[in-house]
C-alpha cells in the first residue's frame, strides 16, 4: 500500500467506459470508487463503509471492508463483483520488460521430455518458453510476423526456431532437452544460438516474440517497458520506438514505455507524455489530462519535447 | 573588429536563401559568411559541420555565422544550448527563423508568446523571426521566379494549376505552400524534394531585390525579417 496519494484512471473495455478512483492517506484507504460510465458499482469512504453492486440482484447495498484494504481487490467475485475481474486482470497481466537487462538473452531452458512445461507468459526472461507456446498454438502464422517485424527493426532473418546451443555444455545429467533459440540471418547459412546473438538484437527478438504472443492469444495486452532503448544506437533505438508506436495502434496492445533518454522523449508526441518528478518522499505527475494547458501551451514555444522536461516548465 | 552574428535556420532551404539573400543586401560591405550544419546532438554528440565559408567585398567587418539546425523544434533549443559560448566568443546579436507549419496560422501569436518565454536572456540580444506558414510561402510569393523555369509558368498557368491567385497580402494564410510549389513545379516535370541541386536554382531564380521592394512590403513577416537582415548589415561601422 502507498502511503499517501490520490488516482484517477479512466478505462476502455469493449466500448464501455470505466473510472476508478483512489484516495489513500497515511496507508489507509480514504476514498475507492469504481463506475461503469454513470453507473456505481463501488462507493467508499474513510471508515471503509460504502456502497458496492450486487450484479444478481443490480442494486447497490450497504458494505464495510477493512480500512487497510482495497475493496475492488478484496470484493472479488465472480458472481456478484466481477466487474472487479476487469481491473483485477488488467494489473495482474502486464508484460513488464526491463530493457537494460539480458531480456532472457543468459536463460537456456530445459525441457522435460514427457510432462507439461511451466508456461507463465508473464515471466519476460523465458521467452523460449513463449516461443515454443506461440508456435504449438499459431505456428507458421506466429513465425511469420516474428520475421515480418524483426524486419520494420532493421534486423533481417530468414528463420527462427529452438535448438540445444552448439557452444554450451552442461555437466552431469540434463532431465530433459537443453534449449536455447535461435535465428538465421539472411545471407548467412548458419544458425546462430541466442547466446551468440548480440545483446541489441536479442533485446528486440525478445520483445518481437512476446508482443507478438501478447496480441494474438489475448483480446488485449499492456505491456510495460522499462528504459527503452537502452543499449541500442541511434538507428536501432529510433527504429524500435517507432515501431512500438505503430505496433500499438494496429492492435489493442496498451504500451508504457519509461525513459530518461532525450532521443526517446523527441520521438514521443507530448499527448502521450507522464512526467514524474520526485521531490524527497513526493511524486508529482503531470500528463495531458491533469495539465492540458501547460501542455499545449509548451507546444507554441518551438522547443523541442526533451526541453519540456529539462527546463522544469511543468513545475513551475 | 568585425561584428559578429549567428543565425540558426531549421533547415537547408533556409540556409541557401538567407546566404543568396545576405550576399544580395550585402553591397560594398566586406562580409564573411560560414554556414554551418548540425548533426548529431540526440544519441552522438552535437558536431557542427561547415559546409561553406565565403568572402563578400573586401574588409570583412561582419562576420555571419549560418547553423542550419535541421529541424523545426531545434532552432530555439540551439540558441538556448549555444547562447553562453556565443557570448564568450563575442558575438552581438542571435538570430533565429522557424517555419510554423505544422501549427496553423491562427497559433502565430501563440508561437510568438510561447518563444518569448524561453528566449534567453542576458548580454546577448535574441530575435526569433518567423516563416509564416514556411519559408515557400515567400517563393510563391515572388512569381517571376517561376516564369525563369519554364515561360509556361505564368501567373494565370499557375492560378489554373493552383485552383486559386496567388495574393501576395494574403498569402500566408495559405497553410501548406511547401504542397503547392510542389503542385507548380510538378507541371513542368519537376518534384520539388528540397534537394540542394533545385534549391540553388530556386533561390538563384529569386528576384531578391523584388522581394525587399515590393513584396516584403504585403507579406508582413518576410518584411520583418529582411528587416533584420538588413538591420545587422547596417551596424557595419567601417
Amino acid at each position: 500500500m502507498f502511503q499517501e496519494g490520490e488516482w484517477t484512471a479512466d478505462f476502455i473495455h469493449n466500448n464501455q467506459k470505466y473510472k476508478y478512483i483512489i484516495g489513500i492517506s497515511d496507508f489507509l484507504v480514504k476514498e475507492e470508487i469504481f463506475r461503469q460510465g454513470r453507473r456505481t458499482l463501488l462507493r467508499r469512504g474513510p471508515d471503509g463503509v460504502g456502497r458496492i453492486r450486487l450484479e444478481k440482484k443490480g442494486e447497490l447495498v450497504d458494505f464495510q471492508t477493512p480500512t487497510d484494504q482495497v475493496a475492488s481487490v478484496s470484493r472479488r467475485d465472480s458472481l456478484q463483483h466481477s466487474f472487479f475481474s476487469l481491473l483485477n486482470d488488467w494489473g495482474n497481466n502486464v508484460l513488464f520488460f526491463q530493457f537494460g537487462t539480458p531480456m532472457g538473452r543468459n536463460e537456456i531452458s530445459v525441457i522435460a521430455k514427457d510432462g507439461p512445461v511451466e508456461f507463465d507468459p508473464l515471466n519476460t526472461d523465458r521467452v523460449l518458453v513463449v516461443f515454443r507456446e506461440g508456435m504449438k498454438k499459431y505456428d507458421i502464422q506466429f513465425k511469420q510476423s516474428i520475421i515480418f517485424d524483426m524486419e520494420r527493426l532493421g534486423y533481417f532473418i530468414k528463420d527462427i526456431g529452438a535448438r540445444t546451443p552448439i557452444d554450451i555444455k552442461v555437466q552431469g545429467p540434463v532431465q530433459g532437452e537443453l534449449l536455447g533459440l535461435y535465428i538465421v540471418e539472411q545471407g548467412l547459412g548458419e544458425p546462430v544460438d541466442q547466446n551468440q546473438i548480440s545483446q541489441g538484437m536479442f533485446r528486440a527478438l525478445s520483445v518481437v516474440i512476446q508482443l507478438n504472443f501478447a496480441i494474438l492469444s489475448r483480446d488485449t495486452a499492456c505491456i510495460l517497458i522499462d528504459d527503452i532503448g537502452e543499449g541500442l544506437d541511434f538507428q536501432r533505438c529510433k527504429a524500435i520506438v517507432e515501431f512500438l508506436m505503430e505496433k500499438s495502434k494496429e492492435s489493442n496492445l496498451q504500451l508504457i514505455m519509461s525513459t530518461n533518454d532525450k532521443l526517446v522523449m523527441n520521438m514521443v508526441p507530448l499527448n502521450y507524455w507522464t512526467v514524474l518528478s520526485r521531490e524527497e518522499r513526493e511524486m508529482n505527475i503531470h500528463n495531458f489530462k491533469n495539465s492540458r494547458e501547460k501542455f499545449e501551451n509548451f507546444s507554441y514555444t518551438g522547443l523541442n519535447n526533451f526541453e519540456f522536461f529539462s527546463s522544469g516548465y511543468i513545475e513551475n | 573588429m568585425a561584428r559578429k552574428f549567428a543565425i540558426f535556420v531549421e533547415g537547408q532551404t533556409e540556409r541557401v536563401f538567407l546566404s543568396e539573400l545576405i550576399t544580395n543586401f550585402s553591397g560594398n560591405l566586406g562580409v564573411e559568411i560560414v554556414e554551418k550544419r548540425l548533426n548529431g546532438g540526440r544519441r552522438f554528440e552535437k558536431i557542427f559541420i561547415e559546409i561553406d565559408a565565403r568572402k563578400i567585398g573586401s574588409g570583412q567587418n561582419i562576420y555571419i555565422l549560418i547553423i542550419d539546425c535541421g529541424s523545426n523544434d531545434r532552432v530555439l533549443s540551439e540558441i538556448r544550448d549555444q547562447y553562453e559560448s556565443l557570448i564568450d566568443a563575442g558575438y552581438d546579436k542571435i538570430i533565429g527563423l522557424r517555419d510554423v507549419y505544422p501549427l496553423n496560422y491562427n497559433s502565430v501569436k501563440r508561437i510568438k508568446e510561447g518563444m518569448l518565454q524561453f528566449l534567453p536572456k542576458g548580454a546577448l540580444e535574441v530575435q526569433i523571426y518567423l516563416s509564416v506558414m514556411e519559408i515557400e510561402t515567400w517563393f510563391l510569393a515572388e512569381q517571376s521566379h517561376f516564369l525563369k523555369f519554364n515561360r509556361k509558368l505564368t501567373p494565370k498557368e499557375i492560378e489554373s494549376i493552383l485552383g486559386f491567385k496567388i495574393i501576395p497580402s494574403s498569402i500566408e494564410k495559405h497553410y501548406h505552400p511547401s504542397e503547392s510549389l510542389d503542385k507548380i513545379y510538378n507541371s513542368i516535370g519537376i518534384k520539388y524534394d528540397k534537394s540542394l541541386g533545385l534549391v540553388n536554382r530556386i533561390v538563384q531564380f529569386l528576384d531578391m531585390d523584388y522581394l525587399d521592394t515590393h513584396i516584403s512590403l504585403e507579406v508582413k513577416h518576410l518584411g520583418y525579417f529582411i528587416s533584420g537582415i538588413k538591420d545587422i548589415l547596417s551596424e557595419d561601422h567601417a
